[in-house]
């Protein structure tokens, strides 16, 4: 187990949310995007832009800036 | 979380019709885009390729697409995603071939007489006769991909009954 | 009575919306921002009830500008009911709103729509018991179909607000099997949400979905997870090496479906109705003749053949406000607009826009705008006008100015698409490359000198969903309707004060002020100074004038390009003003300075070439 960045998950990697930034707290929980929830990276898009991840059957898309406030558990 | 089965066993028939259909598209593609480049019309026989810069160019790597989207797509056919590509080859063909066909309809349905406003019920047949794209003489062996979605349906009702 | 139809976006809000309303439905901007929503009236109860779309939002601690407006609509609309709609399969994240509304004290029936894709995906819910524990009624909802809306209106009727002390007690009862006689133990939610054994009115967030999680608990069964076609589909469309193909062969179809279509109705019906039908009976029925003034403005301005003035034989030429200014907006500009709405309203309604966005983010990024500025720029590519004014779903006033600005400039309207396909096919790829060049290469500079922020994206993409014909139908509707209502009237002043400038002789002089610009600066023959001035007020009727000047393929290319750069088309000028207030005259400063640099680059590059 290891905790990473949001933005450095690889594709189809599952992970484990443990802590997101304060500032965006509330927007990404408000989609779904909370501490304890699981997730799946389902893209990154190339030259730094968005990923979109799987979260409780919903796809969100979040700017690499955004993803990278968030940290996630994942396995080795 | 995920690896699943779209169908409940694997097919060879699936597995050679549509690498076979991949191919053709494929192909056409590469062909379209070297004949437009060439500034070529050919005809051979019942196909034709178009010589517009655009159709040629644009439309011939469509279809490339389609083919690749169908040959990368019947590995490990029973599992979902590649289903899926062969569902998106098969979305980009009917692009194509809709295209196409609305392109000889919109063309057909005035008359080119002064003084008439539509083209004869004649005229009108007459142009969807003759040499067609690549993508429309496809569009009729795309269509088998429905039977798979239906099967796919059905082997899911199935599986979580 | 009024109702309030509240939710996450792409849940099927619209749909329901539609379903109730007849097509007495009016669009309104909230005033003071440049948010729109949708009213309606639908017959319930034996009276007309108001029923108003909120903007999609998923929280009431609003993240953007359509989730402030969605929450000051509720503030003001405090006596309204409130249907709030959610995405069955997502539940804890619907709830999340439902609480909120809850806990306002508003009377609340929830929706839980796309009950069928829940069940698809094995979740299932029980509805009764959701009902019994929010106090609020609960209607499973198809709203494609149809299934279940007519009880969801039927339960808006005698709605009493719930509460979210109600809700966590009777949470705690099915803890505790009876009535709150928990003094503190570790495990109740009754505790842990307040801390004190006191149930409070009002939650942190945190603890809402505390309470949301005890809450699907118990009503939710999730079955194996199940990704469906549709999901890979999804996914597909929006990873970048599988997406961008797609969207290749998104834009093929987009292109050619235009290209077919206009061609019909143009040049099939609509040149025929006017120039061979119309034209004649104008010319011989309006009070003048060939020469008089009046009949020149309004209806035909002849030319001169072997000294004689002739009359003109298109609608094209005649350039006279009852016929240039009808059969441009009318028979060229409305089919190739209708066929775009259609198609975009089709590509907005099954879902794909949210992938196209963010495919396209990464490079809209690298300039300061953001995935979904690819919406104005594809309207845009229909007309203008709607293009500037969808400039409005972008976030900052930097991102809306820039967002102006590259549109007038680098995007041209269908209508000069559709003239530049008919005079100069061969042209027209070269054309749009070059146009789209320097829609990234401005825009990149804008980003750097304008100061603002530009926010990241973040946003929910859909699932594929059957577009119904009804919705297109009435999106396409208003759509065309706005054009028509302030298209037309523009066009035709437009060829009105064309007309004048050139009776007047002013076009004639500033032409010839201006030749020595177009000729040393641009490279372009100085008849073309005629068109371009003129071009202000038409731009298509300026391709077409340019079309018939001659002059080598790499000045056609210079002068068409120009045509598209150097100002905004009159109604795209009056939108600018409308939207961009004060920020307009910087783009104006924009808009001059770019054509000038960009023209004259283009003029070099043809130079260094060898050719001219």
């Amino acid at each position: 187990m290891k905790r990473i960045r949001l933005d450095k998950m690889h594709y189809n990697q599952e992970g484990m949310v443990v802590s997101i930034d304060p500032d965006v707290r509330g927007k990404l929980a408000s989609m779904g995007l909370r501490t304890g929830k699981k997730t799946r990276m389902i893209t990154k898009e190339p030259w730094k832009g968005p990923v979109v991840l799987l979260v409780d059957q919903a796809n969100i898309s979040l700017g690499m800036g955004i993803a990278g406030k968030v940290q996630v558990e994942v396995d080795e | 979380m995920s690896h699943q089965y779209a169908f409940r066993d694997k097919s060879l028939v699936y597995c050679i019709y549509f690498s076979l259909l991949g191919g053709a598209a494929f192909l056409a593609g590469i062909v379209s885009i070297m004949v437009t480049l060439t500034c070529n019309m050919h005809s051979f026989g019942f196909i034709e390729i178009p010589d517009s810069g655009f159709r040629g160019v644009w439309g011939g790597l469509v279809m490339v697409f389609a083919g690749i989207f169908y040959l990368s797509g019947i590995r490990d056919s029973r599992e979902i995603h590649n289903f899926a590509k062969v569902v998106l080859g098969s979305i980009l063909l009917w692009i194509m071939a809709g295209t196409d066909l609305f392109a000889i309809f919109a063309g057909a349905v005035p008359s080119t007489e002064p003084g008439a406003w539509l083209n004869s019920a004649e005229g009108f047949i007459k142009a969807f006769s003759g040499p067609y794209t690549p993508a429309i003489v496809l569009f009729p062996f795309s269509m088998a991909v429905l039977y798979y979605i239906r099967k796919y349906h059905k082997d899911q009702d199935n599986l979580f009954a | 009575m009024k109702v309030l139809l509240i939710g996450h976006p792409n849940v099927g809000k619209s749909v329901i919306f539609n379903r109730l309303t007849g097509a007495n439905v009016v669009s309104s901007n909230y005033p003071g921002t440049t948010v729109d929503y949708t009213k309606g009236y639908m017959r319930q109860f034996g009276e007309d009830i108001e029923l108003i779309d909120v903007p999609g939002t998923f929280s009431l601690e609003p993240k953007d500008k359509a989730e402030e407006v969605a929450v000051r609509m509720l503030d003001e609309n405090a006596d309204a009911k409130v249907v709030c709609v959610i995405d069955a399969a997502k539940i804890e994240r619907g709830l999340y709103l439902t609480l909120e509304l809850i806990e306002r004290g508003l009377p609340v029936v929830l929706s839980l729509n796309m009950w069928d894709v829940a069940h698809d995906k094995n979740i299932v819910i029980d509805s009764k018991r959701l009902q019994d524990i929010l106090g609020i009624p609960v209607v499973p909802t198809v709203a494609i179909s149809g299934e279940g809306i007519s009880s969801l209106v039927r339960n808006i009727e005698g709605l009493n607000p719930s509460s979210l002390k109600e809700i966590s007690a009777r949470i705690g009862y099915a803890r505790h099997g009876s009535e709150m006689n928990c003094q503190g133990c570790s495990g109740c939610l009754r505790t842990s949400l307040s801390g004190q054994g006191q149930i409070l009115d009002t939650l942190s967030p945190d603890k809402k979905w505390d309470l949301i999680e005890e809450i699907t608990a118990s009503t939710v069964t999730f079955g194996t997870f199940v990704h469906t076609l549709k999901d890979a589909l999804g996914d597909y469309t929006v990873k970048p090496v599988t997406g961008i193909p797609f969207a290749i062969a998104m834009l093929y179809a987009f292109w050619s479906i235009f290209v077919s279509f206009s061609g019909l109705v143009t040049d099939g019906f609509m040149v025929r109705i006017f120039d061979d039908y119309y034209l004649p009976w104008i010319q011989t029925h309006f009070p003048g003749g060939m020469g008089n003034w009046l009949y020149a403005l309004l209806v035909d301005a002849g030319h001169m053949e072997g000294g004689f003035l002739v009359p003109s034989t298109t609608c094209f030429e005649s350039f006279g406000v009852l016929t240039s200014g009808l059969f441009l907006p009318i028979g060229i500009v409305l089919p190739a607009i209708l066929v775009f709405y259609l198609m975009l309203a089709l590509l907005e309604d099954i879902g794909y826009m949210p992938r196209l966005a963010v495919l396209i983010d990464t490079f809209l990024h690298k300039i300061g705008l953001h995935g979904y500025a690819v919406i104005p720029t594809i309207l845009s590519m229909g007309c203008n006008v709607p293009g500037v004014e969808a400039t409005r779903i972008l976030e900052t006033k930097k991102q809306r100015f820039m967002m102006m600005t590259l549109l007038a400039l680098f995007i041209p309207c269908g209508a000069q698409i559709a003239i530049m396909n008919d005079f100069i096919p061969d042209y027209l790829g070269f054309v749009m490359a070059y146009l789209f060049a320097g829609y990234f290469i401005f825009g990149f500079i804008l980003n750097k000198i304008v100061p603002g922020r530009a926010p990241e994206i973040l946003m929910d993409v859909p699932v594929y969903q059957r577009p119904t014909v009804k919705d297109i139908g009435k999106k396409v509707f208003m759509r065309t309707k706005g054009f028509l209502k302030e298209g037309i009237p523009f066009v035709m002043l437009g060829v009105f004060i064309v007309n004048i400038l050139y009776l007047l002789g002013f076009i004639d002089t500033m032409a010839s002020f201006a030749a020595p610009v177009f000729e040393g600066w641009f490279g372009v023959p100085k008849e073309t100074a005629g068109p371009l001035i003129a071009a202000f007020l038409r731009k298509d009727l300026a391709i077409a004038q340019l079309s018939s000047i001659p002059m080598t393929k790499y000045q056609m290319i210079s002068a068409v390009v120009l045509v598209t750069i150097y100002f905004p088309c009159i109604a795209t000028f009056f939108m600018m003003i409308k939207e961009g207030g004060k920020a307009f005259f910087g783009s104006v400063l924009a808009l001059i300075s770019v054509a000038f640099v960009y023209g004259g680059f283009l003029h070099l590059i043809w130079i260094l070439m060898g050719v001219n």
